[in-house]
């Protein structure tokens, strides 16, 4: 038997910050018989322990804390005042001859028979810092080299701005002795335990950075102090990354949203409310991302080789993350949903009809999920308590703040109550759930509308919450294809609503994206992964687009053209793509890359007029990657086309430029999305680290200032909700400091909510997993706050 | 709370005999009839109007609702084609609801009854030309509706209307409403008699000397219903740019639009606080019917583009076999009413679940124009509007069980069906805590029949469990003759689990809402 290759999965995992001892339990959600509406139910599933030798057990099920009566639930995600860390398994798996359709487990008897071992490579970043000052002494690193012992191995994250000999704890990796206790036990595989979600910064520390329990690190100058809106500092910055042209001006730009790391305003900090100032404190976290990489070496270390020559190797990503708040509900697009769309294309030809009803239902359900962590009304932009809308954080406010227009409600206000609003998208679900075909189709916000901001316009669904690009949400193209396949009809069938696994093998991309290997809780997988990333949460999944394009590098979250490199063929001979750097790239073979900004009517039958700003004079915006380049990829996929004709503005542009500029075309290659025959993000187009550097700094800080409107299922807005007498919806602020069922809105200035600070500080005891819509662990908070009110 | 002060208040009008309200529904000359003052018989001609757009939408929902592009013989093309003629059907029967709202408004302004019975009393009077009836989309059938929303004819056209005139005729013949038909001469010009009823409401509402401005209600807009409310994501219809009048390009326009996807409604909701601005919202919805000259999106247009489909045989009419006017037999239902009663056990609970959802989406629809859109009530308001759509939604998918189930037990191929009956009455509690009280009886009510509902499914799931255990077969046998199998029966019990669990929250919802009235806590009326 001959191994062909090695697959390592899944391709993708996201570990999750906590300073437990022992990390999350496995869980799996299942629907409440009963009550299908209610939330879902979280039962006990088969966990896996590893010791510090690296021998693995079964958690008894009689142990697992879903399995106990009172409360128990809620053991699954902390110990005591700690969060559990959620610490992912990869499994090794392999193509071998005679049959290469087919992924075998990777085992010990196997490598015991052949005389062979298995060895482990990680390597992770921590580019967050780097992203804003383009220093590239900024850079977090932590290699571990070829290793095969079972002991753990400690990530240390180091910097050339630390002070010698410090580092940042980014967690560990083990590899699991494989034994033949139990089946499956045998299987090869490596655990990620994350960091403790630990905060670190400048040396010497200020008074409050020790107050806070910041860890002092940093030496460097570039990161203290620094204001990515201070008139001059792009001047400043040159981009010193290897392979990047010396004194480029157009790198590092800042992020969208801007200023996103702990700054030193006094409360409330948010920059926009300190005249869009925001100094940083010099924070970093402990979060990253890159790849864990495995080889299989004979008795000598001698590393094998595939058919091929090359070294037998696999690797998959890894991310840290902050912990998944709302562990029984789904958010109504997340990561796996634009991963299904990388995979099989923005159409849902190759979806059965009675398939793309259990998909339709299935979004449905995430809506409703999502709805029910939202206070509808506040973020509808109605006036609260006498306060106009623009006083508080909410999708028409923030859609009003960059239009420069005054805030509208989305809906009518008195439609807008969260129980009247998640009853109505309850009944969708009901009616679907009988068989009916999808009836809202033409209600869905397609990619192209995103900055239609007319009522009509803004009331198309998802409502309420942002997307990528910043403007209002819209579905992937595949997932509104499979509503639209969900409406078609055809023979009767109702959904079903047990989705099953696809089959595994080496070419069906989705089977290994969906891998459960075991022991890994959802928590650690795509599908609880938000997909509106602006910057995000687990990833910035806009980064990934930035390379597409082979020689050109774009800005993560526009069109602009960061970097080029070389020449590429155009319209009159080849064009040095370097003189596109400043230039925005307008239409990819013919398709566009940007929407116009409209507003209201001025009246009825007149056109909707462009909604310029100070910032925006074209009133132009670039669609978010993920659906606006589904097209790429699908031609690729299907017909292997490998060129495209890009057309980029004739001159260099401050600006979003209308489609209407004059453009120069030329003849780019595409890259492949995912490493050859795998479902590993390829990593030409994210080395390590770059899919967490446009993330905030430290992570608690985006927590704290990103709305509900990004990710209400992920970040819960309205907790703890019931129906009060006067027939309306009333709960507690998730970061209200203490429940009192009057919900606190969103205001930075408001005492009786957790400041940036408190989150840095303590975040593990105040912020409350909900578990069915409440608190998990009330009590932890009613000390807390004791003991504030005490000090 | 702004409860019971709107304009239309307390009086919604039960089912008042036909020969009654019918008098004076003639639209032939300017004579007053006895007995009337101008502002009482405008009102009455809107309740006519209102009746009208009801008994319209109820005939297109259940017409698209028969359609069947589930059946295995068609090919994917022809069930999209099928789909698509749905759609149409749905997105005219959903601006028929615009419409029938937009009446209501009106009648706000004027001060008059809110009016949500449909009876038949209409088609009896000379605005209409066909009695009410519910029966599967036919050649027939499409060319009645067609003809009832055809307005004056474009030019390059007239053909088309001979064609439909004697479709409608033969698919009549023999019924009863011939004789008044030919009384009424389907072959006049202006045979469009929806349109002449707007034409007349219009001619005594613009004239200060029949309505004199002291009629109006200027503060009812706080009580009508408005398309911010009503409207969500689908396009609020207004007036469309004026197309041209050649009527194959509009034609072709239309085509085009269908092509791409677009068989969307436009949901004209208006409201009306001024003489001119009723005067307009009535002109509007005269001329989304009928159309003006050729309007592409115009009701007419949308049938005549089915109706061209069939003709020209794109793709055969593919329908559940239906009843036509499939009925629960009520103990006050008399025997002699006309339709196919439902008989069959499961098809008969289901059916009584349908009347009843229907009678609580009218339930929930007159009370939201008793709850002003300001003030402490606003948002109670907006939950009973939300109410309304989710009762449209159970309604359209208890109409997909019921096209599927028998209607009797002794027929084998004909289905049941959507029965579309009125409840005994519509009459909504003159106090505002009773009216909550009413909803509360009402999902009592629902979630009783639920029980009943899903305790019969479960035995008849267990029964062809057992059976299936000697006759392995048996489930494939079902579905493959599109019978009661064990899938369609499972589903059936879902929907009726989540219809269940909704009702139980609405019914603690409304026990909340009372608790907070009887305490003074909530909004007061």
């Amino acid at each position: 038997m001959m191994i062909k290759t090695l697959r390592l999965l899944p391709p993708l995992a996201f570990a999750r910050f906590g300073s437990a001892p022992k990390p999350q339990h496995n869980y799996e959600l299942a629907e409440n018989k009963d009550n299908p509406l209610d939330f879902r139910k979280i039962l006990p599933a088969e966990t896996l322990q590893v010791d510090e030798h690296g021998k693995l057990t079964i958690l008894p099920t009689a142990d697992h804390p879903a399995a106990k009566l009172r409360n128990g639930v809620a053991g699954i995600f902390r110990h005591g005042e700690c969060i559990r860390p959620v610490a992912p398994f990869f499994e090794l798996l392999a193509i071998v001859d005679p049959d290469p359709d087919k992924l075998v487990p990777v085992t010990l008897q196997w490598l015991s028979e052949h005389g062979l071992c298995v060895e482990w490579k990680v390597h992770v970043e921590n580019r967050k810092v780097f992203r804003r000052t383009g220093e590239k002494d900024d850079i977090v690193k932590a290699k571990i080299e070829w290793f095969g012992g079972h002991e753990p191995r400690s990530l240390c994250g180091t910097c050339a701005n630390f002070m010698e000999g410090k580092w940042i704890d980014f967690g560990q990796v083990q590899y699991v002795e494989p034994n033949g206790a139990f089946e499956s036990s045998s299987h090869v595989r490596l655990r990620f335990t994350p960091a403790k979600g630990r905060i670190y910064g400048p040396v010497p520390p200020t008074p409050r950075d020790t107050a806070l329990g910041v860890i002092p690190i940093y030496v460097g100058d570039a990161w203290r102090d620094f204001d990515e809106k201070m008139p001059g500092t792009e001047k400043k910055k040159n981009n010193k990354e290897e392979g990047q042209a010396e004194g480029s001006k157009t790198w590092p730009r800042p992020t969208l949203p801007p200023s996103l790391y702990a700054n030193t305003n006094d409360p409330p900090a948010a920059p926009w409310l300190n005249q869009d100032r925001a100094k940083s404190r010099g924070y970093l976290d402990d979060a990253c991302d890159g790849f864990i990489y495995v080889r299989i070496t004979d008795k000598d270390r001698k590393p094998l080789s595939g058919p091929d020559g090359k070294p037998l190797k696999g690797r998959a990503r890894i991310c840290v993350a902050p912990p998944a708040f709302i562990p029984d509900s789904q958010f109504v697009r997340t990561l796996a949903d634009d991963l299904d769309q990388v995979v099989c294309g923005p159409g849902a030809d190759d979806i059965e009809p009675t398939e793309a009803r259990r998909r339709a239902l299935d979004i449905v359900r995430r809506a409703y999920e999502t709805v029910r962590f939202m206070n509808v009304a506040v973020m509808n932009g109605n006036p609260v308590d006498g306060r106009p809308a623009e006083a508080f954080d909410t999708m028409p406010a923030e859609e009003a703040f960059a239009a420069e227009r005054q805030v509208r409600p989305v809906m009518a206000p008195a439609n807008a109550d969260t129980a009247a609003v998640l009853g109505l998208h309850q009944q969708v679900f009901a009616a679907l759930s009988s068989g009916a075909a999808p009836w809202f189709v033409s209600l869905l916000r397609k990619p192209e509308q995103v900055g239609d901001l007319t009522d009509k316009g803004r009331r198309k669904m998802p409502a309420l919450m942002s997307g990528a690009d910043s403007y209002y949400l819209a579905l992937t193209r595949r997932q509104i294809a499979t509503l639209e396949k969900a409406a078609e009809g055809g023979p009767f069938a109702p959904p079903t609503s047990t989705p099953s696994l696809p089959p595994l093998s080496p070419r069906n991309l989705t089977a290994q994206l969906q891998y459960r290997a075991k022991g890994n809780p959802i928590t650690s997988h795509p599908e609880m992964a938000i997909a509106n990333c602006c910057p995000g949460l687990e990833v910035d999944f806009r980064a990934v687009w930035r390379r597409l394009f082979v020689d050109i590098e774009l800005s993560e979250w526009e069109n602009y053209v960061v970097k080029g490199e070389g020449t590429a063929p155009g319209e009159n001979g080849p064009v040095n793509l370097k003189d596109l750097e400043g230039h925005r790239l307008l239409r990819v073979d013919g398709k566009p890359l940007t929407v116009n900004l409209t507003g209201p009517s001025p009246a009825p039958g007149v056109e909707p007029p462009i909604v310029r700003s100070t910032q925006n004079p074209n009133g132009v915006w670039t669609m978010e990657w993920s659906n606006c380049l589904a097209h790429v990829l699908d031609a690729l996929r299907v017909s292997g086309k490998r060129t495209v004709e890009c057309e980029f503005t004739a001159d260099a542009a401050k600006y979003p430029q209308p489609q209407e500029t004059a453009s120069v075309k030329v003849t780019l290659r595409v890259r492949d999305f995912f490493e050859p025959g795998t479902a590993v993000i390829s990593e030409e187009l994210a080395k390590p680290g770059e899919l967490t550097e446009g993330l905030c700094s430290p992570w608690q800080n985006d927590l704290r200032e990103c709305s509900c409107f990004y990710w209400a299922s992920s970040r819960p807005d309205f907790v703890n909700t019931k129906i009060g007498n006067d027939g309306l919806t009333h709960g507690d602020y998730w970061f209200a400091r203490e429940r009192t069922g009057k919900y606190v809105p969103d205001d930075y200035a408001d005492n009786r909510l957790m400041t940036y600070d408190d989150l840095f500080k303590k975040w593990e005891k105040l912020l409350q997993v909900q578990i069915g819509g409440k608190d998990s662990t009330p009590e932890l908070l009613r000390s807390s706050d004791k003991i504030e009110r005490k000090s | 709370m702004q409860e019971a002060g709107g304009s239309v208040a307390d009086t919604a009008a039960g089912s008042a005999s036909a020969a009654q309200r019918t008098s004076a529904a003639g639209p032939d000359g300017e004579r007053l009839p006895d007995g009337f003052t101008w502002h009482g018989y405008l009102v009455q001609l809107l309740h006519i109007a209102s009746s009208i757009e009801h008994a319209l939408m109820v005939q297109y929902l259940f017409a698209a609702y028969s359609l069947d592009d589930e059946n295995p013989r068609l090919e994917p093309d022809e069930r999209r084609k099928v789909a698509q003629w749905r759609n149409l059907i749905l997105s005219v029967a959903k601006e028929e609801m615009g419409h029938l709202l937009t009446v209501q408004n009106v009648l706000c302004l004027l001060g008059g009854q809110l009016e949500l019975v449909r009876e038949n009393y209409p088609f009896d009077s000379a605005f209409y030309p066909f009695r009410f009836r519910l029966e599967p989309l036919s050649l027939g059938s499409l060319a009645c509706y067609t003809f009832a929303e055809m307005g004056e004819i474009p030019r390059g056209d007239e053909g088309f209307r001979d064609r439909i005139v004697n479709l409608v005729e033969e698919h009549l013949s023999g019924r009863e409403e011939e004789e008044s038909l030919k009384k009424k001469g389907l072959r006049v010009r202006d045979a469009h008699q929806v349109g002449r009823l707007y034409e007349r409401i219009i001619e005594i509402l613009k004239d200060p000397k029949y309505i004199p401005d002291s009629a109006f209600s200027y503060n009812s807009v706080l009580f009508q219903a408005s398309p911010d409310e009503w409207g969500r994501g689908y396009g609020i219809g207004g007036p469309p740019p004026r197309e041209d009048d050649d009527f194959h390009r509009g034609s072709e326009k239309l085509q085009k639009r269908i092509a791409d996807g677009a068989t969307h409604a436009a949901v004209m909701i208006e409201t009306a606080a001024t003489r001119q601005q009723a005067l307009n919202v009535l002109n509007r919805i005269a001329v989304q019917g009928e159309g003006r000259g050729v309007e592409p999106d115009s009701h007419y247009m949308r049938f005549r583009s089915i109706m061209q489909d069939l003709l020209d045989g794109v793709c055969k009419l593919s329908t559940h076999a239906m009843a036509e006017n499939p009925l629960i037999r009520w103990p006050d239902v008399p025997d002699d009413a006309t339709g196919n009663q439902i008989t069959h056990p499961l098809s008969e609970k289901w059916g009584n679940m349908f009347n009843l959802r229907y009678r609580m989406l009218l339930t929930y629809l007159s009370h939201s124009f008793q709850l002003a859109r300001e003030g402490s009530a606003a948002r109670l308001r907006g939950a009973v509007i939300h109410r309304v759509f989710a009762e449209m939604y159970n309604i359209k998918a208890i109409a997909g069980i019921l096209v599927r189930l028998p209607l009797t037990n002794w027929t084998k191929r004909e289905r049941a069906g959507p029965p579309f009956q009125m409840p005994y009455t519509l009459a909504i509690s003159m106090d505002p805590m009773d009216r909550w009280q009413q909803h509360r009886d009402l999902l009592r009510g629902a979630l009783d029949l639920n029980g009943v509902l899903r305790g019969y499914l479960k035995r008849r799931i267990d029964r062809i469990d057992a059976i299936q255990k000697h006759c392995s077969w048996i489930n494939r046998f079902l579905k493959f003759n599109r019978s009661l199998d064990a899938e369609f029966l499972g589903s059936n019990l879902e929907f009726l689990n989540a219809m269940g669990g909704l009702d139980r929250k609405s019914h603690d919802w409304i026990g909340k809402v009372i608790a907070g009235m009887a305490r003074e806590e909530a909004p007061q009326p």
